[in-house]
């Protein structure tokens, strides 16, 4: 179900509906799931069974890790929930890919035949909710999490509807105690927690929610007929053209990704839950490192704990630690879909990363130069490390290798085709004029970063006048036709 | 908790009332600023009210490909060959068959005796780019989304015409912006009572060579490619079922395109295309006239899709004109 469809009102309205009627906590927390269940089953149909495989073999798994006091045994129990996750994820997701890239490898050695496709749909959220329930498993096994009380409660970890199919990608450690009335700041007791909509978290939730949508609708789903115009074929056009269209990328992908995740933490927020943010004025950030503190931070993160810090992180040689990022990011590529260009951005953003810490490692004294903390040094640095960024956004976004190399070196080597640039101007005033709206907008909400609190903590009048000017600028900017968010894709 | 319950709801009717204005404002301003006298539903309630002879009709349907097939010409050459028709150019811009289906029944109404319908690459074109688009699995089970709605929601043509732009209004709000900043004196829209749905303008008739094709505006948005199993599909049977269910004959016949649109083809939708054709053909037990590709050469193109009304562009409807004769002879 898509969060910009009146499907998706109409099932939030019934969903806080019911929620408010059913007085009793047991219900509450199943009807939750059954609702969760439903939201996945709408798009999903029969693929809800993947859905169900890896809740019931990761509560099992969980709960046998757990009570294994044989580390061999736990060892063999983790691999099998491993590759239980990642064998269905690389079956559905990967399995097209390796056949098309053994079929060229075959041609190069005059193979008679290829190997047909399997034409695989890809299931909605695969890449999300096993990274969930990996996440759950390995907690256990290094002892960080007690395993989930009742298979209801972890089915709901899983299934929690706004965060079910794009994140953010949420641990169980910090989920399951939010399912549990609390006794302290950091213990949860045993009895389910009532759902109550609150005030705050109502009005908080619609304040966020109005954002993701503004976000999305507003500035993502404008920009994009101007992105896929420059990206349907670059090859031909002058850099002015291709840095426009790279920027437009770079905000219609962030308002479409961090859009979703504020309809899905706002949604999350007017049930009481609370999940982790995951964008934070990313295009401020003012190194790689920064960046990747700032971006999709629940996958970041993921990666870190789960691949970057297995893998040896900085513990062992700087060789090591490079080849580590490199990999990790790699796989991070590899993440949003089968193809190469994904794993060229991942590959860029890992150099980038290696290259950091290798200036780190050979000049200490410039990582405390007092040049970038003053806003020109600030302002320098966010400029260096965002050009990197949006060079990333082209192969991210190119349909194939030769789209993404030739646009690559119009956005590098700048090809002053003057004349052309005020024709592209003239062309696309209103695209200019809402990249301009954006980056006042993402400057606002740096400098001020409690804009959204404050916002939601106005007197209801003038908190309604706000809803109005936004629901407005989306009404009247509405193309008529729900653009699909693009993280859904992988 | 009543507290609670009460503040809710003020929440709620403030969230209520909120988009209920905006909707409203939305709505005022648009009906205000373009007075609907173009909005197809409108012309399609005005032509189909009208009292009809008892004389013999043939139709054309389709898009604004469609459209510039020329139906008097067509009527003078089948009269030329001794066959009294009415020629009535049903076709609108941007039509699909799932639109089409909503005016199916008054269509039949005017008791055509031969339907011709253009059918071409964008009729089966993915609403979204494939790799953006979310796969729907096939399946036997119940479908919720398909429940909500096609059975208990069916898209109807609505009983009082909306205004055009409600559907999109980005177009409006563009257009007004646009206007403010750089107001133009509009084009002289020219109308035909037999080709009723759609006004053009003197634009129509300019022939542009290829570079001008390449920077035409239309020419920049990408083919997101054939979707084998598109609902115009579904939809495009069942007009031609209920046509030979009420004896009414159908043909199909593909649109052209320029050859700059077959550069960017790719070779798996041009089977794609090919196979739905095909399909429909065998299926439906109708001719196929496939001419997408005949008029390669010549220099008629308006842009990549449209051929220019008139002048040497009229070898299109003289072709058809043949067809048509064809088929009321067979």
């Amino acid at each position: 179900m898509l969060f910009n469809t009146i499907d998706f009102i109409i099932f939030i309205i019934v969903v806080l509906s019911v929620i408010t009627v059913l007085r009793n906590r047991r219900y509450q927390h199943l009807f939750l799931l059954l609702a969760s269940y439903f939201f996945f089953y709408f798009s999903s149909n029969y693929l809800i069974l993947l859905l169900i495989y890896s809740t019931i073999l990761d509560f099992y798994l969980g709960n046998l890790i757990w009570k294994t006091k044989n580390i061999k045994k736990k060892k063999i129990l983790l691999i099998g929930s491993l590759s239980g996750n990642l064998g269905l994820l690389g079956f559905f997701k990967y399995s097209d890919f390796a056949i098309a890239q053994f079929n060229i490898f075959g041609n190069y050695l005059d193979l008679s035949q290829d190997i047909p496709l399997l034409n695989l749909v890809l299931p909605i959220g695969i890449s999300f909710y096993t990274f969930q329930t990996i996440s759950y498993t390995v907690d256990i096994y290094r002892g960080h999490l007690t395993p989930s009380k009742s298979l209801k409660e972890f089915a709901l970890f899983v299934t929690f509807f706004p965060q079910l199919v794009a994140g953010p990608i949420v641990r169980a450690k910090d989920f399951l105690p939010q399912l549990r009335e609390k006794i302290s700041e950091i213990e949860s007791g045993t009895r389910l927690r009532q759902i109550i909509i609150t005030n705050p978290n109502l009005k908080l939730g619609i304040t966020i929610m109005s954002f993701g949508f503004f976000k999305k609708m507003f500035f993502a789903d404008n920009l994009a007929p101007f992105v896929d115009e420059i990206f349907a074929n670059p090859v031909g056009l002058e850099s002015f053209s291709i840095i426009l269209g790279t920027l437009a990328f770079g905000i219609q992908i962030y308002g479409d990704f961090s859009g979703y995740s504020d309809i899905a933490i706002g949604a999350a927020l007017i049930l009481g839950f609370k999940l982790p943010i995951n964008f934070n004025k990313p295009y401020f950030a003012t190194s790689p490192i920064d960046f990747w503190r700032r971006w999709h931070i629940s996958l970041s993160s993921w990666l870190r704990d789960y691949l970057y810090i297995p893998l040896g992180g900085n513990r062992k040689s700087k060789i090591n630690t490079y080849l580590n990022l490199l990999i990790v990011m790699f796989l991070g590529g590899l993440w949003h879909g089968a193809s190469w260009n994904f794993v060229i951005w991942g590959i860029l953003h890992g150099s980038y990363l290696a290259i950091q810490k290798t200036m780190e490692d050979k000049f200490p004294a410039l990582k405390r130069m007092k040049f970038f903390k003053t806003k020109l040094g600030m302002a320098i640095s966010i400029l260096i490390t965002q050009y990197f960024v949006f060079l990333a956004w082209i192969p991210f976004r190119a349909k194939d290798l030769d789209d993404a190399l030739y646009a690559m070196s119009k956005f590098v080597f700048f090809d002053f085709q003057t004349s052309e640039i005020i024709t592209t101007i003239s062309n696309n005033k209103l695209v200019i004029l809402l990249m301009g709206f954006f980056i006042i907008l993402h400057f606002i909400s740096y400098i001020k970063p409690n804009t959204i609190k404050n916002i939601s903590n106005l007197k209801i009048k003038y908190w309604a006048l706000f809803l109005a000017c936004i629901t407005m600028l989306i009404f009247f900017f509405y193309s008529g036709d729900p653009e699909r968010f693009i993280y859904f894709q992988f | 908790m009543i507290k609670i319950v009460n503040e809710n709801l003020k929440i709620t009717i403030a969230v209520l009332s909120t988009l209920s204005i905006s909707y409203l404002v939305l709505v005022s301003v648009i009906i205000y600023q373009f007075p609907d006298e173009d909005n197809l539903c409108v012309l399609q309630t005005n032509f189909f009210e009208q009292d009809f002879d008892t004389s013999q009709k043939i139709i054309l349907l389709g898009s604004s490909q469609t459209a510039r097939i020329n139906q008097t010409y067509i009527s003078d050459y089948l009269l030329e060959h001794n066959f009294n028709y009415q020629v009535f150019n049903l076709a609108n811009p941007g039509d699909v068959s799932t639109e089409r289906l909503f005016t199916l029944d008054k269509t039949i109404s005017i008791k055509p005796s031969l339907v011709v319908y253009g059918v071409g690459y964008w009729d089966f074109e993915y609403s979204i780019i494939p790799r953006t688009a979310i796969q729907k699995p096939d399946t036997f089970l119940f479908e919720p989304q398909k429940f909500f709605h096609q059975d208990l929601f069916p898209k109807n043509q609505p009983t009082l015409c909306e205004h055009g732009f409600l559907n999109s209004p980005k177009g409006a709000t563009q257009k007004i912006i646009r206007d403010f900043f750089n107001p133009q004196e509009e084009p002289v829209k020219i109308s035909d009572p037999h080709l009723p749905f759609e006004k053009y303008t003197q634009g129509s008739f300019i022939i542009r060579n290829e570079s001008e094709i390449l920077e035409h505006p239309i020419f920049q948005v990408e083919f997101r490619g054939i979707n084998p199993e598109h609902e115009n599909i579904d939809a495009l049977k069942k007009i031609i079922t209920k046509f030979q269910e009420n004896d009414v004959k159908v043909v199909l016949f593909t649109t052209p395109y320029h050859p700059t649109f077959f550069k960017e083809l790719s070779e798996r939708d041009e089977k794609d295309f090919q196979k739905v054709i095909e399909n429909i053909q065998n299926e439906m037990n109708v001719n196929v006239y496939q001419i997408h590709k005949e008029y390669t050469e010549l220099d008629i193109w308006n842009d990549y899709a449209h051929i220019v009304r008139g002048g040497e562009a009229i070898i299109v409807t003289k072709d058809i004109s043949e067809i048509i004769l064809k088929e009321i002879e067979s």
